[in-house]
């Protein structure tokens, strides 16, 4: 078993808790990503596990084995560093080779290795290299090739593509996916760019000050985000809140703010009823708001239209909403009218519920059978 | 200013400071190679009408000479070695923990350097005398090293922040114990450093003449053997003791220049 256990692990520098408590259980061979802003933890998590910050309190178990106070040598990890890290003193090869001397393995037996990692990374040309005379990318790849030729229960990964130009990153990104796959090695990568997470992830563990806030596969993560906070950080643009008061209208339940109406489910109204909350917020993707320029039957929203932005494959309009603003997706063919004025249409199967005062998503209903 | 003339001035100058130290040095080459009947022939040349080893010899042989070359190699030595063996880890200790004083620390290093020795000498006397360390090469030793600490520190602290601790910490998660990074990625990288600052420790202590001249009678090492005996000798004598002094520094300041250099940010290389 290769499987990482954290069990109640808090670090702390001083009066920051860095680390606040996480439990997490991450699966052999999985996949598995922090995401979150700069600053909530996820460094120091994953110094805690490769054991380069002593724990303030709870335990890590490794393969089913008690690695706490163990150091990093021997905890079967192999690090990636966000900086590389690389010996400027030695050739790539050394580079590459130097987890296999230090265990002692033996000369012939360290060639061959060092060359199907680099052959595996592409650096079969560079191995007499220094790496000053390295580009990022081709160092960054060293820098895998030193971790993973270890052949490592556990890979460990700090934002290894923040260095990279937009076009490497992209490539890079597939790379290390592909490279995860052949290598069938338990990976924590951290990173602070959603994007990132979205695609390399198994699952996503999306952190805030210290604390997981969510644990989830990406999709789940980008459809039900747990709170307020997770519909914020994933998805460009992010998820649109509004804030307001349930309200019966003619046998029909609305949301009702400042300026706006929001026809709800049935199915919605029963679960904010049963969470007992006055004012609820409710969450939407850009995408899943639809657009006209003539009221719908039915009955729309009426917006108006402060920016249209052509995003590529699609156009992007930032609406004010009363004093709100909500940014919407559309097809880069939609034209905004003159006067700026047009018509929203909520997915009531895509709205999201979030208890105001406590920004957590409100609990699902169970489900009558 | 246009760029020849920029250039002009840059080179004319850097003639002028190279002429300035190296005027003084050709002349007392020239002089301890004289032999000692020129220097009572008139008018006096610059130019030796032959070289001659003879003044050289002389002074070597003179009475004193070898021993306190011999102290002087063992006090420089042990300077080298102590100021290391504390200065190094002191550098290391600033640049990779933040610890409270850590800033005094630095500060109090540097204000070590604001008391001229000569203010110290008489109190240092008598307590070298209580301590039984007066006219001992361990005495001239422990001065030396106080004077060369601060320096050392400096440059390797210097050094040291050159090294990011990542380096250390990724050595850490390949097998490496603490020490095994430090060894095997820390030094290699600190070496060129550490050699740099030792060399510098050696001359210093080499040409130290203050110290040891107040803290010793007997067992003098060469700057102040020669200080002690320079008012009665001979002009030729004074110029080989002279030639004498500068040669090892000379050497050994050509030997470390390309770390000398690199310490100072400027390489002549890349
Ligand atoms: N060595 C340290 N000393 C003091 N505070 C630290 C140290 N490392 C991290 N921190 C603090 O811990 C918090 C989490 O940092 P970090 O894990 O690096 O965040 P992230 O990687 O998510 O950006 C921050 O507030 C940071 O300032
Ligand atoms: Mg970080």
């Amino acid at each position: 078993m290769r499987d990482v256990r954290l069990e109640g692990i808090v670090k702390q520098f001083g009066k920051v808790r860095a680390v606040d408590g996480i439990d997490l259980h991450i699966r052999e061979n999985e996949f598995l990503v922090f995401l979150g802003p700069s600053g909530c933890g996820k460094t120091t998590t994953l110094r805690c596990i490769a054991g380069l910050e002593t724990l303030d309190e709870g335990r890590i178990l490794i393969g089913g084995r008690d690695v706490t106070h163990l150091p990093p040598g021997k905890r079967g990890i192999g690090m990636v560093f966000q900086s590389y890290a690389l010996f400027p003193h030695m050739t790539v090869a050394a580079n590459i080779g130097f987890g296999l001397r230090v265990k002692g393995v033996d000369r012939t037996e360290i060639d061959r290795r060092v060359r199907r990692a680099a052959e595996l990374l592409q650096l079969g040309n560079l191995l007499d290299r220094y790496p000053s005379q390295l580009s990022g990318g081709q160092r960054q790849r060293v820098a895998v090739a030193r971790a993973v030729v270890v052949e490592p229960q556990v890979l460990l990964m700090d934002e290894p593509l923040s260095n990279l130009d937009a076009l490497l990153r992209l490539s890079m990104r597939a790379e290390i996916k592909r490279l995860q796959q052949e290598i069938q090695a338990t990976t924590v990568y951290v990173t602070h760019d959603q994007v990132e997470a979205l695609s390399l992830g198994d699952r996503i563990a999306v952190m805030s000050e210290g604390k997981i806030v969510q644990l989830d596969e990406p999709q789940e993560v980008y459809d039900n985000p747990a709170t307020v906070f997770v519909g914020a950080f994933i998805g460009n643009p992010p998820m649109n809140f509004l804030t307001g008061r349930v309200r019966q209208d003619a046998g029909r339940l609305f949301l009702e703010g400042e300026g706006y109406q929001v026809p709800l489910s049935p199915e919605a109204a029963a679960r904010i009823q049963a969470a007992r909350i006055d004012e609820v917020t409710i969450g939407i993707r850009p995408e899943n708001i639809a657009v006209s320029l003539t009221e719908p039957e039915g009955g729309g929203i009426a917006a108006s239209v402060i920016v249209s932005e052509l995003i590529g494959a699609q156009r992007m309009l930032t609406l004010a909403l009363g004093p709100h603003t909500l940014k919407v997706t559309t097809s880069t063919e939609f034209l905004p009218p003159p006067n700026g004025q047009v018509w929203l249409t909520f997915d009531p199967a895509k709205i999201r519920l979030f208890d105001a005062a406590t920004q957590a998503r409100l609990a699902q209903l169970p489900k009558a059978s | 200013m246009p760029l020849w003339l920029r250039r002009t001035a840059h080179y004319l100058l850097a003639t002028l400071l190279a002429l300035w130290t190296l005027i003084p040095i050709v002349l007392i080459g020239l002089a301890a190679l004289t032999p000692r009947s020129d220097f009572f022939t008139w008018p006096r040349t610059i130019i030796p009408s032959q070289f001659s080893l003879e003044s050289l010899r002389f002074f070597v042989n003179s009475f004193g000479v070898l021993r306190s070359t011999g102290n002087s190699l063992l006090v420089a030595l042990a300077t080298v070695v102590l100021s290391l063996l504390l200065g190094a880890p002191a550098g290391y200790a600033l640049t990779r923990f933040r610890f409270r004083g850590r800033e005094a620390f630095q500060t109090g290093i540097l204000i070590t350097r604001m008391f001229p020795t000569s203010i110290l000498a008489v109190p240092l006397a008598v307590t070298f005398i209580r301590w039984r360390l007066y006219d001992t090469l361990l005495g001239v030793t422990l001065m030396h090293v106080t004077l060369a600490l601060p320096f050392v520190v400096m440059i390797t602290a210097g050094v040291f922040t050159r090294v990011p601790k990542d380096l250390e910490e990724a050595a850490q998660t390949l097998g490496c114990s603490r020490f095994g990074a430090f060894f095997r990625v820390s030094l290699p990288l600190i070496l060129p450093g550490l050699a740099a600052s030792g060399i510098l420790t050696f001359v210093m202590s080499w040409n130290e003449v203050f110290a040891a001249t107040i803290l010793t009678v007997n067992n003098r090492t060469l700057p102040a053997q020669i200080m002690g005996t320079l008012g009665a000798s001979p002009l030729y004598f004074k110029f080989a003791g002279g030639f004498f002094m500068i040669l090892p520094a000379i050497l050994f300041i050509v030997a470390i220049r390309r770390y000398l250099i690199n310490l100072w940010g400027v390489s002549i290389n890349k």
